[in-house]
């Protein structure tokens, strides 16, 4: 083992132009990659948050007391899927109401608040079966006058998630494939320079691991700075776009995991496929 | 030993290097093979290092046909045998120590590299330029460099392709006599092409002589 820690330590002094080729190579396409996660993770945020914003409106017959009331709230908080209720007064729904100058107007024509109160509804699970499931419990009870709520938005939006779900893993694979492929001959060609170097080690009678194991300690460090150096490159990125666009999040510290690794193993892959082109014996 | 039977060496453009060869060297041989350039000797030697293997015929080494050899075989027959390359094979971007250390580290030993390194670099007068580049020795130098290489591991076998070439004469009379001294001693079998009749009438052993890839000559005595 020390003798491949000496050898990878003296390797990178000796080979700084190929090394560097690797590591940069290997920087470049995770960086890549980590833009398009970067969009991913935010493109889900935004459709989880649209989907959290569409609720049910129950609205309430003319008033009823405090007690039942607080009844009928207990009852609709304990049907499943259903995450919280909250009571819109009149004057609220007034005081939200009016916040349109023309909608204040016709207000005020009328002389009186024709606003119901009403219960909003937000549920656990963003499907149509579901909240049509609920809404047919809700309209059981007598004190509920109308429910509204926005099946074709949750349709929409759940339909919208799926492809882009399904589309981002197309392009993830797409990408993946052209990363490696580029990466590989990259790294391929690096090993290239130290051919030479391959050869004679055979012929003086080093095994193919002897001469493999330092290549893929390589192979791997190049992948881990890649990822790091892209992780880091990515945060700039980030606080340029932030500049512009608040509410954007980084991406989480397990996809930054992700990209480390996957730059090791491609570092890896990339050195052993390499250099098994030099290992391979020539019969003439 | 090593045995050639009926060995034919054709390359890729067509040229037989080698033609029905027939020998037989046993352990602790010093053979020398004459020929002039095309001759095909340097063929010979890189069938028992098993970097090319015959077209037809066998050649098999300690009993041991180079042509069922797998990968990890092959460099066990390689760790046996040190090679004195005409073209040196070094690596560049070592020091003269690390060239020839690399060796030992390829065999796994673990203790006592650095005084087998510099003894052998003192036979061939680089011990001062341990720390050298390749590329800063003379070509001489560089000769040295690949005959201490293979010298430093001990081994059953060295093919030298023309070792002596170019180097100046007391350089080469010590080199001939620290590998008459490793047959003598060790038991070591060294293979040793030359196109130099001086040295072969100079230093006698048995000798075979090929031209255009035929053995036309195999008895040990002078040149006349």
């Amino acid at each position: 083992m020390g003798y491949v820690l000496k050898e990878v330590k003296d390797n990178f002094k000796r080979y700084k132009f190929a090394n560097q080729i690797c590591i940069w190579s290997i920087t470049m396409t995770m960086l890549i990659i980590g833009i398009f996660l970067l969009f991913a993770v935010n493109l889900k945020k935004v459709i989880n948050e649209l989907k959290e914003s569409v609720e049910i409106v129950a609205f309430l017959k003319n008033k009823i007391d405090s007690r039942q009331l607080a009844q009928l709230k207990e009852k609709i908080t304990a049907i499943p899927n259903v995450k919280s209720v909250q009571y819109i007064s009149p004057e609220d729904a007034l005081v939200d109401f009016t916040r349109d100058s023309d909608l204040r107007k016709q207000i005020e024509f009328i002389g009186e608040n024709p606003l119901p109160a009403s219960f909003n509804i937000k549920l656990n699970v963003e499907s149509e079966v579901v909240m049509t499931a609920v809404v047919k419990e809700i309209e059981k009870y007598d004190q509920i006058d109308e429910v509204r709520y926005g099946k074709e938005e949750v349709n929409n939006l759940t339909a919208f998630s799926d492809t882009v779900k399904f589309g981002g893993i197309i392009i993830f694979i797409i990408m993946g494939i052209m990363t490696v492929t580029v990466i590989g001959y990259t790294i391929f060609l690096a090993i290239s320079l130290r051919g030479q170097e391959i050869r004679v080690m055979k012929l003086v009678g080093a095994s193919p691991w002897f001469i493999r194991t330092p290549f893929m300690v390589e192979g791997i460090l190049h992948g881990c700075a890649g990822g790091l150096l892209a992780t880091g490159l990515l945060y700039v990125v980030y606080k340029i776009v932030m500049i512009k666009l608040a509410g954007i999040i980084f991406l989480p510290v397990f996809h930054i995991l992700v990209i480390v690794a996957a730059g090791m193993l491609i570092g890896l892959a990339g050195n052993l496929a390499g250099i098994e082109n030099h290992l391979r014996e020539s019969n003439k | 030993m090593i045995t050639m039977e009926n060995v034919f060496v054709r390359y890729a453009n067509e040229v037989e290097a080698l033609i029905d060869i027939n020998v037989k060297i046993e352990t602790g041989d010093f053979l020398y093979i004459y020929g002039l350039g095309g001759s095909g000797k340097s063929s010979f030697l890189k069938l028992i290092n098993r970097e090319i293997i015959p077209d037809t015929g066998i050649v098999a080494v300690n009993g041991a046909e180079i042509n069922n050899l797998n990968r990890s075989e092959i460099a066990l027959l390689r760790k046996k045998i040190g090679f004195i390359y005409q073209d040196f094979r070094m690596l560049w971007k070592r020091t003269v120590y690390e060239n020839v250390e690399f060796v030992l580290n390829a065999v796994n030993m673990e203790s006592g590299i650095f005084d087998k390194v510099c003894n052998v670099l003192k036979i061939v007068n680089l011990l001062d330029k341990k720390d050298y580049l390749p590329p800063q020795l003379s070509y001489g130098e560089q000769r040295c460099l690949c005959i201490a290489r293979a010298l430093v591991n001990s081994p059953e076998i060295i093919l030298a392709d023309d070792p002596t070439i170019d180097l100046d004469s007391h350089i080469r009379n010590e080199i001939m006599r620290v590998l008459n001294n490793i047959v003598h001693q060790d038991n070591t079998t060294v293979i040793f092409t030359t196109k130099n009749k001086g040295i072969i009438n100079e230093f006698p052993h048995r000798m075979i002589e090929l031209r255009e890839g035929k053995l036309i000559y195999d008895e040990s005595g002078k040149l006349e």
